[in-house]
Formats: C-alpha cells, structure tokens, sequence
C-alpha cells in the first residue's frame, strides 16, 4: 500500500459513504456525488492491492556474539 | 640437560598456549554421566563414550537446556589446566542431541518455564492488522525464509520487511537469535511485528529454538512476536513464549498480513452496495415525479371541468397555427439547402430550391428577383 494509513482510511471513508446511502435524508444529487466519490475511492484501493509490492531488505549485520 | 627453568604457574600457563594454540575450540558429542551442581553456581559433569571419558565444567548460567546423567549432548568446549592442575573442558555452549534427549529437556524446561507464567495466555498481545514494518529473524539461504516471502509477497503489498539473517541451527544458533530479536527491541523505530521463523528438520535442527534463553528473549520483546519452526506437528518453546504461534513460516506469512483478495471481494461487494443505493434512490425519485405528474394531471383535469367550450376554442386557434393546416390552405414553405427562405435576400439568381406544398415538393429555379 502506499501506506497502511491511507489505505485504512479510505476504506473506512468508503464505508462511510455506504452508511451515508442508508440514511434516511438523501437527494438524488448528493447520492450521484457520493456515488463518483466511492467508485474512486474504490478504484484507488483495487490499485493500491493489486499494485504494491513489498520491500525486503537484509540487515547488514553480523548477529552473534 | 634441562631447558629454562618455569615456575608452576610459568609452566600451567605455558602448557594452556600450547593448548589453545593447537585446539583452541572443540565440538563434541557424548553422553552425560556425574552430572553435578556444586553451591548453586559451578557444574560439572564427564562426557563419556564406550571407551574414553572427559570431565566438563560450566557455570550455571550458562546451562540453557535441562541436563541430567545418560543424555546426550553436543558441546563447544575450550580445553585447558585448570589452577589445581586438573585437565578440564570449560563448556561455551551445549545442546541435548538426540530426540530422547531433547524431548527430556524440553519437557523439563516447559515444566519449569510454564510455572514462571511465560506461556500465560494473558501474556499474549494482538497482532496489528495492517503491519507497516515487519521484522523477520530468519536465515536467508534457508526454505523457511522463502516460504514466508512468497506468501507474503502473494497476499500484501507495500510493507518493508527487514530480515536479521541469522544461523537456525547448530551451537552457534541460539546467541545469533537472540542477538536479532534483541536488535529489533533496540530500533528507535520499532518493527509492528516481529516474526522468527525455520522450516521443518530433525529435532536436533529444531533445538535451537528450545533454548532457554531463546526463549526467554522471545517472551520478554516489546515487539508483537510470531514464531513459527518446522511443520505443523513441531512444537517448541519459543512457540508457546510468542504472542502468537505459527504451524510454518507459510502460515505465519498469513497471520501477519492480511489477504488483498479478500478486501478485492470487499470492494466489489461495496461497489454493488453503492450502486444498488443509486438505483433505489433513483427508482424512489421516479416514483416521486411521476406522482407528481399525476396530481398535476389531475389538478388540470378539475380546472378544466366546465370549461370545454373555451377549450376547444383555444383548441382550435392552436389547430390553425399548425404549419400542416396553413399548407392546406394554399401557402408554400421555400427552402433551399433545406434552410427555409423568408426574404428575397435570401436568394441568387440562378439558384435551385424547394418548395414545400400540402402534397408534396416542387424544384424551382430562382429566375429573377422583385
């Protein structure tokens, strides 16, 4: 991920708008908006998944006595 | 006759040198007899074949694994006089070989270690479930090793990871795991986990990983710890002293990080969610406009009640306009390039138009203009 962080928080955001979709005062102007904003959000995270790699270093240390 | 002449302490230390200098460091392998423990501080025991015996001494403190007569072990020993003259090994590390041996050394340590509370469940800490810097004490030739990258690399991205390369096997195996864990509890940047990790072996392989200190080390790091060594049936200590315990560093790559197609299912799931709030946000919107489309049908069906006569009227004044009822009665519609002509300006001499009648079109040329 681009970091862990941004990634928790735009999933969190994503739910957010998913919860926002079930209240009870919605105009339809508001819910096409939210709606844009969570295929982006989710576009974002497919990337972030699919295109992170992880970096592995080897410590430049000799561990012994 | 005689060379130079020695005090015995000249001659003890001389004789040490020449020791040192010729075997400075042996590893040997033999079975425990006269194990004995004097004030609490000093052991000593023989290390015994079928046909010669060695006397050993160490500290106490530096006794790792439960010993008792008939075990077999495996030492790294320095041999010397000690100051009463006596030819001695002094013990720098020892390991029980053998699973007989081992299995009575770990389950002593186990014993005594379960009555210290190190493998008390409240001790057990959480794992973080985005891990952002991973810490891994392993050897990097080893299998184990490979194991936990590939299905690291396979289910997460974005994560450092920093191996302490270190040996997982042999004498030299326990100082340099427990050097590495207490290297990552050092950092002034601490890893979010901390995992330890080797693939299956023998149980003398294992060992290592049974070492009290070891261990010890394990229980007593600040970091979230995971052990995981050898396959699913290998239990060792370190294991039951880590907040959590791997079956195979393939599956302590799995408690570490999560799985990305998991939350790729998520996100197709939330987007459908999203989208079915959409359409019935929509559909209810709809709903709502052909509502008012029908009051508002209905509201104009009661204004007009009584007021057919002007209706109709009014109905046929619009009738009138319509440019179809005008061409009926006579009137023309001049086009040209399908542009419909109004003034005289609009046209050359010369140029060919159209002109639209009840019935159909005349081509006509513009001959002249008045």
């Amino acid at each position: 991920m681009a970091s862990a962080k941004s990634f928790q928080q735009k999933m969190a955001e994503l739910d957010e708008i998913l919860a926002w979709f079930e209240s009870d005062e919605v105009s339809l102007d508001d819910a096409v908006e939210k709606y844009e904003q969570a295929k982006k959000l989710s576009a974002e995270l497919e990337k972030e998944l699919t295109e992170a790699k992880n970096k592995i270093e080897i410590i430049d240390k000799k561990f012994s006595k | 006759m005689f060379g130079e002449t020695l005090s015995v302490s000249e001659a003890q230390n001389l004789i040490n040198e020449n020791i040192k200098a010729s075997t400075p460091a042996l590893v040997i392998e033999g079975e425990v007899s006269g194990f004995n423990v004097n004030r609490g501080k000093f052991v000593f025991f023989d290390l015994k074949d079928d046909e010669a015996i060695l006397p050993c001494f160490m500290m106490v403190f530096a006794l790792k694994y439960p010993l008792e007569d008939g075990m077999k072990v495996k030492v790294l020993v320095e041999p010397g006089l000690t100051a009463k003259g006596r030819f001695s090994l002094t013990v720098r590390e020892l390991q029980p070989v053998g699973e007989g041996s081992l299995k009575k050394a770990f389950e002593a340590l186990k014993k005594k270690l379960n009555a210290e509370g190190l493998f008390a469940l409240e001790r057990k800490r959480e794992l973080p479930e985005f891990p952002s810097r991973i810490g891994v004490v392993s050897s990097s030739g080893a299998a184990g090793w490979a194991d936990f990258s590939k299905i690291l690399n396979e289910r997460w991205g974005g994560v450092e990871v920093l191996l302490a390369d270190v040996g997982v096997q042999g004498l030299n195996a326990p100082a340099e795991i427990i050097q590495a864990i207490e290297h990552f509890n050092q950092e002034s940047e601490l890893v979010d986990v901390l995992v330890v990790i080797r693939g299956g072996g023998s149980a003398d392989d294992l060992a290592a990983f049974n070492h009290e200190d070891v261990v010890r080390a394990v229980a007593a790091s600040r970091i979230p710890t995971v052990v995981g060594i050898g396959h699913e049936t290998d239990e060792s200590l370190a294991e039951l002293a880590a907040d959590m315990r791997a079956s195979t560093p393939s599956n302590a790559a799995q408690l570490v990080v999560p799985d990305k197609k998991d939350f790729i299912r998520q996100l197709v799931e939330k987007n459908q969610q999203a989208t079915r709030a959409v359409a019935s946000i929509l559909e209810s919107n709809e709903e709502a406009i052909q509502e008012s489309q029908e009051s508002l049908a209905s509201f104009l069906d009661n204004f007009f009640q009584g007021k057919g006569d002007s209706l109709a009227e009014k109905a046929r004044l619009l009738a009138q306009l319509n440019p179809e009822n005008v061409l009926k009665r006579g009137y023309g519609i001049l086009r040209s390039s399908g542009k419909v002509i109004t003034s005289v300006t609009g046209v050359t001499i010369g140029q060919k138009a159209e002109l639209e009648l009840n019935d159909g079109t005349i081509g006509v040329t513009v001959d002249g203009k008045r």
